[in-house]
């Protein structure tokens, strides 16, 4: 009988313990534990001393540098392997630890005292070959760990980016949808309250609230001061992008030089987000084409007001403006009057003047169409009031007392102001002549007396010969010797033939009065204190000075 | 891959004594899991001598609330290191008490876990262990049960897990039971 060969057995229980030990390792994706536990396994299948896994040049998370003299060996060492000398050790054997092509020097080195058998020496070639498997496999499920989690972070960032893109998008459509509706201001308010979840101030240049969403509170009332203002409004044009001041976000809004909004997130504890500012900025683009909507707006209706009322003016048929003042919406079916506003001595009038006039008589209510002239500004006025009242105001706006009002009569309809105008201009002309004695700021063309029947009278050409024949003398004289014989006469019976009044009016001494007057009767042979002869004279010298109110301003 | 803890699917059969080999806590739970909620399903007694989890309860309160009862935690230190030092009898006689009370409580069948991370410490005096391993050989065929002791491969070097193989019949690796030819081995005159 023959038992079984004890040491076959014991080869057969290393060769199954290596195989088991190997389905162990196969399974494992960490080359660390997969090499501590071939190099602690291996003294326990193959009598040895030392087990380890050296590199040549370099060491590593779980290998080691080969000491002096073995690193020359194993950099010259075969791919397949060989013996290696190694000191207080009888043998020494390097095994690859991965294959020839791979390039890595990685070696599985077993050393001891006694030299392993063929089979020993296959079960250590099983044990490296199994680790090198295990290491590449480790490397390549990193390597591919790596370009995965690469690829998700480059998924993840381009969701990022496509839900930024659609954000943006939907921002920018909603206040284009905005844009091109009439919600205006206060739309453009809503849409990006609803966008950014804070609440949204548009205001003007001033700082004055135009429109508002969402729960702005008082703060927004709190204006600072014009100069803080206007350097706001410097730093925002100069940055041209989101600025936070005073717990919000601003940006501003300027579609012209003249036309500026600030647009602003009410932010006091700092959470908007980019896509929020991005939002504040794209609404203050929108922002500034309603802006421009809004002036190109306001100067089509200026325009189209003051086209208006040159027409009504000029006396156009009531057929030809009645659509356009339907188009206004212009009552036009109200009593009306033509108030012609001059300054001093009808001078050049500036800027200033026009829009001073304009904001009082809006101010006081009388009319909304006003039209500037270059030396006057007539005010087509639906209201009466106190003329006085509305000279003084503009005077006190203006801070010098030069204001004029000529004001013709009030007819039923705006068909007929130019009527009105006419008259007014009469008045205005009447009361700028150096002939005249008018100095109150207000002269209405109903108050005129016997100039309003002279106005009126058509074919003046008795009433002129009248004139003459009785001044002729005198206005022949005045040419003659740039006098103002005329004038004086004039001003002596508006005065009641009171000498004291009469040279006090005119700013010339009483003696100087009584010489002219005297002159007037050489020249004329006149005897001024006959009632007739005064009445007749009275009445020439009214008819001299209607007729030259009606021959134009005097070139002063 | 679909992995079981269904003994029949694994080719286990009562009185199987099985080494089971992991990588890391999380996987130790997993394993621990599986095992144990398969079994609490099936009716059988579940007593685990691993150290007691949180994570591990909340899995089992929300995946077998109705048979949570049959999971039993035993504290790892006082079962196998009464009084700081392992005893091989006593651990033994442990087991044997804890299938017996499992069947007298007319628990069909019984699976005992234990998780043997405390070996390594120092101190402990591992040729008892392995004697302790080799003598749970010969217990386990007389019991309704399945004995399955898990080890860390973070945690034991090669000598250590060749003397595990040693003792064990059966590994469970990866999902799969696979048949030692290395215990067949070692065992054999």
């Amino acid at each position: 009988m023959f038992g079984p060969d004890p040491s076959r057995t014991g080869e057969l229980s290393s060769v199954n313990a290596v195989v088991v030990l190997s389905l162990i390792l196969s399974q494992s994706n960490s080359p660390r534990q997969v090499v501590h536990l071939a190099t602690t396994a291996a003294p326990s299948i193959v009598r040895c001393q030392l087990v380890t896994v050296w590199h040549p040049t370099d060491s590593g998370d779980y290998y080691e540098r080969a000491p002096a003299g073995v690193d020359t060996q194993l950099a010259e060492m075969s791919p397949a392997g060989g013996t290696v000398t190694i000191e207080d050790y009888r043998f020494g054997w390097a095994y690859p630890l991965t294959s020839p092509t791979d390039g890595s020097r990685l070696f599985f080195v077993v050393a001891g005292d006694v030299d392993p058998n063929d089979e020993q020496r296959f079960l250590l070639t099983v044990l490296a070959q199994l680790c090198g498997t295990v290491i590449t496999k480790a490397e390549l499920f990193a390597t591919e760990r790596a370009t995965a989690e690469e690829m998700a972070g480059l998924n993840s960032r381009l969701e990022s980016t496509v839900s930024t893109l659609t954000k943006v998008m939907d921002t920018h459509r909603q206040l284009n949808e905005v844009a091109a509706s009439d919600r205006g201001e206060a739309g453009i308010a809503e849409v990006l309250h609803r966008l950014c979840g804070l609440p949204v101030v548009i205001q003007d240049a001033h700082g004055n609230v135009r429109a508002s969403a969402g729960p702005v509170g008082d703060a927004v009332n709190d204006k600072e001061s014009p100069e803080a203002r206007k350097e706001l409004i410097r730093v925002l044009a100069n940055l041209r992008q989101a600025v936070y001041r005073r717990n919000a976000w601003l940006v501003l809004a300027t579609p012209h030089i003249d036309v500026r909004g600030v647009i602003a997130l009410i932010d006091p504890q700092r959470r908007a987000t980019e896509g929020d500012l991005a939002a504040l900025e794209y609404a203050a683009t929108v922002l500034s084409m309603e802006l421009a909507r809004l002036r190109s707006i306001a100067e089509i209706e200026l325009r189209t007001h003051r086209d208006f009322a040159e027409e009504l003016l000029a006396g156009a048929e009531e057929t030809a403006v009645k659509a356009t003042a339907h188009a206004l919406g212009y009552d036009a079916q109200r009593p009306h009057r033509a108030i012609i506003v001059t300054g001093a001595r009808r001078a050049r009038i500036a800027d200033t003047f026009l829009r001073t006039v304009n904001r009082q008589v809006r101010a006081f209510d009388v009319a909304s169409l006003v039209v500037g002239r270059s030396d006057c500004v007539i005010v087509m006025a639906h209201r009466d009031i106190a003329w006085a009242e509305l000279a003084a105001a503009i005077d006190a706006e203006l801070g010098k007392e030069t204001c004029r009002l000529a004001v013709g009569s009030r007819y039923p309809n705006i068909w007929e102001i130019h009527h009105s105008y006419r008259e007014a201009q009469f008045v205005t002309d009447l009361s700028g002549s150096i002939s005249s004695n008018f100095t109150d700021p207000v002269m209405a063309f109903e108050e005129l007396g016997i100039y309003r029947i002279l106005s009126s009278v058509s074919n003046l050409t008795e009433v002129e010969r009248f004139m003459k024949e009785k001044l002729g003398a005198l206005i022949e004289y005045d040419n003659d010797h740039r006098s103002a014989l005329v004038l004086t006469l004039a001003r002596y019976f508006d005065c009641g033939c009171k000498y004291d009044e009469t040279a006090e009016r005119m700013m010339i001494h009483r003696s100087t009065l009584k010489y002219r007057l005297q002159r007037i009767r050489e020249l004329t042979g006149y005897n001024l204190t006959d009632g007739s002869t005064r009445f007749d004279l009275h009445l020439a010298t009214r008819i001299w000075l209607t007729l030259e109110a009606l021959s134009g301003p005097p070139a002063s | 891959m679909t992995v079981t803890a269904a003994p029949e699917a694994l080719g286990l059969r009562r009185g199987d004594h099985i080494c089971g080999f992991y990588t890391g806590e999380a996987a130790r739970d997993e394993l621990t899991a599986m095992w144990v909620a398969e079994g609490a399903r099936a009716g059988h007694k579940c007593v685990c001598f691993v150290e007691d989890s949180p994570v591990l309860r909340r899995r089992f309160d929300a995946e077998i609330p109705q048979q949570v009862e049959h999971v039993e935690f035993r504290d790892v230190e006082d079962a196998y290191l009464p009084g700081g030092t392992f005893c091989k009898d006593t651990m033994l006689a442990r087991l044997q008490e804890s299938v017996t009370e499992a069947t007298d409580a007319g628990y069909p069948g019984v699976r005992l876990l234990g998780d043997m991370s405390w070996v390594i410490r120092d101190g402990v005096d591992t040729n008892e262990v392995w004697a302790y391993e080799a003598e749970v050989n010969a217990l386990s065929p007389q019991h309704p049960a399945f004995f399955i002791c898990l080890y860390d491969l973070d945690r034991f070097d090669g000598s250590l897990v060749i003397e595990v193989l040693r003792t064990h019949a059966k590994v469970l690796l990866n999902g799969l039971v696979i048949n030692n030819p290395y215990y067949t081995a070692s065992v054999r005159p």
